[in-house]
């Protein structure tokens, strides 16, 4: 025969766990991922282990692409995924979809439901790919505005509408702006949202500092987040580029460019910290530079980010979350050790709201 | 009355504000506005290269329709082979149409005897021919291309199905087989084709190449498109290769040769590295090709491309590429420069383009200084061009007396028509471009402009005089004519601008004007001239500000005859609906003129006769209430009212942004002065009802002035019952203090929602 508690044992065990459990740290999950954005998912064996080594739970690879083909006058699929290894089996696969806004922009409702239903079977195609894995969760990825919010949310309806029944959530990406004014850009009716926590500036001014990650800039969203009435994740950029100025326009982008691929001084005069300017015309990466063209290189350094993660800590509500660096990279991999990673995301465990 | 009561409370409360859909606001245009003066034929448009550098795209989409040059190509090479006795069409249904099991028939008929054509092959004149001739090489091949078609077609970007590789690389061995059985070497290039375009899209890059090496040259056919083919899909097996600079170089050869695969190996020609640069250089075997790769890249629509066309000049000073490179450059500094005083876009221009680029000045420099290399060298073919282009660079570069003389020397001097009319165009350019101020001998002159062929066939010629005018005027503070360089008479009416209205009657008085002058002001009849209108304005610029007296002055400065051609109406009315889209027909109709010495008329009345000077102060508080924004006879005092302004009225503004209007919409608003006469209708009557009528409608006016006032609470979204605050219903306290026992009292109260909860709320 057991021994019986009298109550008012148990009630000074109530209150002794009770005690204890107020005593933990406001400790929230943090579930660390990773974005692929490249249209080959080929994992090396270095890049497996530094998701190993950093617990990397989740991958969210880039599918496909939705985007809007003038001559067809018709959405379409573009750079689909292809898969050329096996995936980590611990590894829970996102598959994302990057719509643009000018196919909401210049679709017609009447062929959202068409539309809805070339995504969900392509999806469904490409999710054979990953046949070993089990997908909770598709997210859906587009800079919609207030003018194309209809569209964009009627669409997410009819998706919502197939993978509910079969288990599978959606979730999709947040601007910002999108945030900040999410009276007039609405709310998309999904389960989760995504907050990108990146390209803040204005990349085409020759003035901006970073476009990428300017926390300054990032800070003045960030009083809108905890009213904000989904449940957010977080992205998070570890990428860099190059910005190309030719007559003080914005000429293009030159992805994962780096400082010492601008290190040949016969070709280009470093101006200041993050500015160079071309002494030569010369091809750089595929792209022809004129003479008297200007650079500036925009990169996220470990301070900033850090400083991000405060920010956004201080923010965000309590609860559970994924942290996603943008993105999977073997040029990233190499600039951002697996330590200083792990303590950013350390830095999500304390939500303090 | 019931009727009227009901209806007015009902339209003034529920229905008075009109809702508008809020997409009426002004329109941002983001277009870019410039001027140009390339004539496109001033190169030669039908050069296959053309489109690739002349930027003369939209003329290309109008000339020449989008058509598949390779599937044309094709065909054609398929009838000269066989001596063009088939027809074209029936070729084209054989070659892409017919289906696999349609050839099968065709080659099972040519082998029996007397065998006869049936069904779609039966009327086919090449089905025909092959039959007749037994041309099994031929048939054989179109049913193996037949069995390749669905592995190397285009698919759905929805449904990309997973290539067989495996049926790919067994047709590939069936091919082999037939490459050696056909005699014809005609047949063997095609099969070639097909055996190295499946290894291309089975993405085995070393069989290509291999097939490549071993397939062409056992062939020895006559030169043909098929060649070209080939070399795009071995460049293709390159590039997967990582051989970048081998197969850049045959994407430019195919680019330079083949006007089928031009587009594509445009898209395809990838340099890396300065290296890679130089390597293809050194592939080159003759100066074309070099220039040609000079040329790919000055393409590109952000290049600098003088640099590139330096190049190409010292390579060969012939080469084609130049004088359509020198076109796309002169069209760019045209966007730039041309007209950037008096652009009247220019700062959204800038702000959504970008233009002019920041350093424009050095691209023209750069761009003058190798045109008068070119001039002075004289080794290019058409020197003419050139010539003209020093001259126009000049006048973009502001330097209208280089650029007169530079122009002016060539004439007589070019045979070529079309670029003697084209020297013709930017002399006139230059002409107009270079005026300083407006006088009536300059008027005149732009008058003979405007009444040459040139100027009719040059299109931007209308938009480029009229704004030059039009900033001329500005400068020299003509503003109504200005204002008639850019914009119609009816866009004054949004909102009549006094001082504009004045200068234009002036013009229209003036005794001895310039041909300039006649064309602002004369109708189309050539004789009247738009002063009657002007005077309308005038009037009605009055009308809306409430001041009669003015306003009747201006309406009788009109010709008797024309003051019924500006509407008749009739104000008077005793009206509660404040409904401004349900005109009144009526057969009693006056102009403006007689509205208003009707109303001075009543004035005079009531201030001789005291029995009637009530009810005449009412009648004229009725016809100016009805002649604002809130009555039906609107129109009286304005030509243009918009349902949207009602969201801007809480700013206590009488002007409001709207397309279309240069001076915004003026909107007849203020209701003081109809506010004014009910006011002292119901002070003076001793007709509790004519006073009960007369304080209702000074409630209006002044719920109107509620709505109107600076930082008013009241949004029309909804049609929410105002909330009047007490300054703004003393007249609503007076009907109910003073007149409580009217007939029409009770009226208003039982039929009026808003009077019903007014009182009960009080």
């Amino acid at each position: 025969m057991k021994p019986r508690l009298s109550p008012s044992y148990k009630i000074t065990l109530l209150f002794l766990i009770f005690l204890i459990n107020s005593c933990q740290p406001n400790k929230v999950k943090i579930t660390p991922a990773f974005y692929h954005w490249q249209t080959n998912l080929s994992l090396s064996k270095i890049e497996q282990k530094y998701l190993s080594n950093l617990a990397i739970q989740k991958i969210y690879p880039k599918f496909f692409d939705v985007d809007w083909d003038f001559n067809q006058q018709a959405a379409v699929a573009l750079a689909t995924l292809s898969l050329s290894s096996d995936l980590p089996k611990e590894v829970a696969i996102i598959p994302t979809v990057f719509i643009t806004n000018r196919t909401l922009v210049h679709i017609s409702n009447d062929q959202l439901p068409d539309l809805a239903n070339k995504v969900v079977q392509k999806l469904k195609g490409q999710m054979g790919l990953f046949s070993t894995l089990t997908i909770n969760e598709i997210q859906f990825d587009c800079d919609w505005t207030q003018s194309t919010r209809i569209k964009y949310f009627e669409l997410l309806t009819l998706l919502n509408q197939f993978f509910e029944p079969q288990g599978i959530t959606l979730s999709a990406t947040i601007r910002l702006h999108q945030i900040k004014y999410a009276q007039k850009t609405g709310v998309p009716p999904v389960a989760r949202g995504m907050l990108m926590y990146y390209n803040m500036g204005t990349v085409q001014k020759e003035t901006t500092g970073n476009s990428i990650l300017d926390n300054e800039i990032g800070a003045k969203y960030l009083d809108k987040l905890a009213p904000y009435p989904l449940p957010l994740d977080v992205a998070l950029p570890l990428f860099q580029w190059g910005v190309l100025f030719r007559n003080n326009k914005m000429i293009k982008l030159l992805n994962q460019l780096t400082a010492n691929e601008l290190s040949d001084v016969q070709r280009f005069a470093k101006i200041n910290k993050n500015h160079w300017e071309v002494i030569k015309s010369t091809y750089l990466n595929g792209v022809y530079l004129y003479k008297n063209d200007k650079i500036r290189l925009e990169k996220v350094d470990r301070a900033t980010l850090t400083a991000a993660a405060d920010l956004l800590q201080q923010q965000l509500k309590r609860d559970n979350r994924s942290i996603v660096f943008y993105h999977l990279d073997s040029t990233v991999i190499q600039q951002f050790k697996i330590t200083e990673l792990k303590e950013i995301i350390k830095k999500f465990e304390r939500t303090t709201k | 009355m019931s009727i009227g009561i009901s209806l007015g409370c009902f339209i003034l409360f529920l229905c008075l504000p009109t809702k508008i859909s809020k997409g009426c606001g002004p329109y941002v245009d983001r277009e870019f506005y410039g001027y140009s003066f390339l004539n496109p034929y001033i190169i030669d448009i039908d050069a296959p290269k053309s489109p690739y550098f002349a930027g003369f795209e939209k003329l290309y989409k109008q000339l020449k329709p989008t058509e598949d040059i390779q599937q044309k190509d094709n065909l054609t090479e398929w009838s000269e082979r066989f001596c063009n006795i088939p027809k074209l069409l029936d070729i084209n249904f054989i070659v892409y149409k017919a289906s696999l099991t349609q050839m099968r028939r065709l080659k099972t008929l040519m082998r029996r005897k007397n065998s006869q054509l049936t069904g779609q092959l039966a009327g086919n004149t090449f089905a025909r021919h092959l039959h007749q001739n037994k041309c099994e090489e031929a048939v054989d091949y179109l049913i193996f291309a037949k069995r390749c078609e669905p592995h190397v077609t285009a698919r759905s970007s929805w449904n990309p199905v997973q290539r067989d590789t495996v049926a790919m690389q067994f047709l590939i061995k069936d091919g082999v087989k037939e490459f050696k059985k056909t005699k014809s070497h005609y047949f063997k290039l095609r099969y070639a084709y097909q055996l190295i375009r499946l290894a291309h899209y089975k993405k085995d890059y070393v069989q290509t190449l291999a097939l490549y090496e071993d397939l062409l040259p056992k062939t020895d056919n006559n030169p043909s498109l098929i060649e070209d083919w080939i070399e795009g899909h071995k460049a293709g097996a390159l590039m997967g290769l990582g051989r970048n600079v081998e197969a850049a170089y045959i994407y430019s050869k195919i680019f330079h040769n083949t006007p089928s695969k031009r587009a594509t190996a445009y898209q395809s020609f990838t340099i890396k590295t300065d290296a890679e640069w130089e390597a293809c250089l050194r592939l080159c075997q003759s100066d074309e090709e070099r220039a040609t790769l000079y040329a790919l890249r000055a393409n590109d629509p952000n290049s600098l491309a003088v640099e590139d066309m330096e190049a190409i000049y010292h390579i060969n000073p012939k080469n084609e590429h130049l004088a359509l490179l020198l076109v796309r450059e002169i069209q760019k500094l045209e966007k730039d420069l041309l007209g950037g005083d008096f652009n009247k876009k220019k700062e959204s221009n800038w702000r959504y383009h970008k233009i002019p680029r920041k350093q424009v000045g050095k691209n023209l420099l750069d761009l003058l200084k190798l045109v008068l290399l070119v001039g002075e060298e004289k080794k290019v073919d058409n020197l003419a061009l050139w010539q003209i282009a020093e001259g126009y660079l000049e006048l973009l570069g502001g330097d209208y007396y280089a650029a007169k003389n530079t122009l002016g020397h060539l004439r007589g001097a070019i045979k070529d028509e079309i670029l003697a009319e084209q020297l013709e165009a930017l002399i006139m350019v230059a002409n107009i471009d270079g005026l300083e101020e407006v006088n009536t001998e300059m008027e005149d002159l732009i008058v003979s402009y405007e009444r040459t062929e040139l100027f009719t066939k040059y299109p931007d010629f209308g938009k480029f005089v009229k704004d030059k005018l039009a900033y001329l005027y500005h400068e020299q503070g003509f503003e109504g004519k200005a204002f008639l360089e850019e914009h119609t008479l009816k866009e004054l009416k949004y909102n009549p601008q006094l001082g504009l209205i004045e200068e234009l009657i002036a013009l229209c008085k003036k005794e001895k004007r310039s041909k300039l002058e006649d064309e602002m002001v004369l109708k189309s009849d050539g004789v009247t001239t738009i002063e009657s209108d002007l005077w309308d304005l005038k009037g009605t610029y009055f009308l809306g500000q409430m001041q009669l007296e003015a306003a009747l002055e201006a309406y009788r400065q009109m010709a008797r005859k024309d003051r019924d051609n500006f509407g008749l109406y009739n104000p008077f009315r005793e009206i509660f609906v404040d409904c401004v889209n349900c005109r009144i027909i009526d057969t009693a109709g006056y102009n403006k003129t007689v509205i208003l010495e009707q109303i001075l008329e009543l004035e005079y009345k009531a201030k001789a006769d005291m029995e009637k000077a009530a009810i005449s102060y009412y009648q004229i508080g009725n016809a100016l209430y009805n002649m604002t924004y809130f009555g039906y006879e609107w129109e009286v005092a304005d030509y243009f009212r918009s349902g949207s302004s009602w969201y801007g009225l809480k700013s206590g503004e009488a002007v409001f942004a709207s397309n279309g209007a240069p001076f915004g919409n003026h909107e007849t608003v203020n209701c003081s002065l109809p506010l004014y006469y009910y006011d002292k209708a119901f002070r003076l009557s001793k007709n509790n009802e004519l006073g009960a009528r007369a304080a209702f409608m000074a409630a209006k006016c002044q719920q109107n002035q509620f709505f109107t006032k600076q930082g008013s609470d009241y949004s029309i979204s909804g049609n929410q019952i105002p909330y009047v605050t007490a300054e703004y219903r003393q007249y609503f306290n007076i009907l109910k203090d003073y007149y409580g026992e009217t007939a029409f009292y009770e009226e208003v109260v039982e039929e009026c929602l808003y009077f019903e909860r007014y009182v009960a709320r009080n």
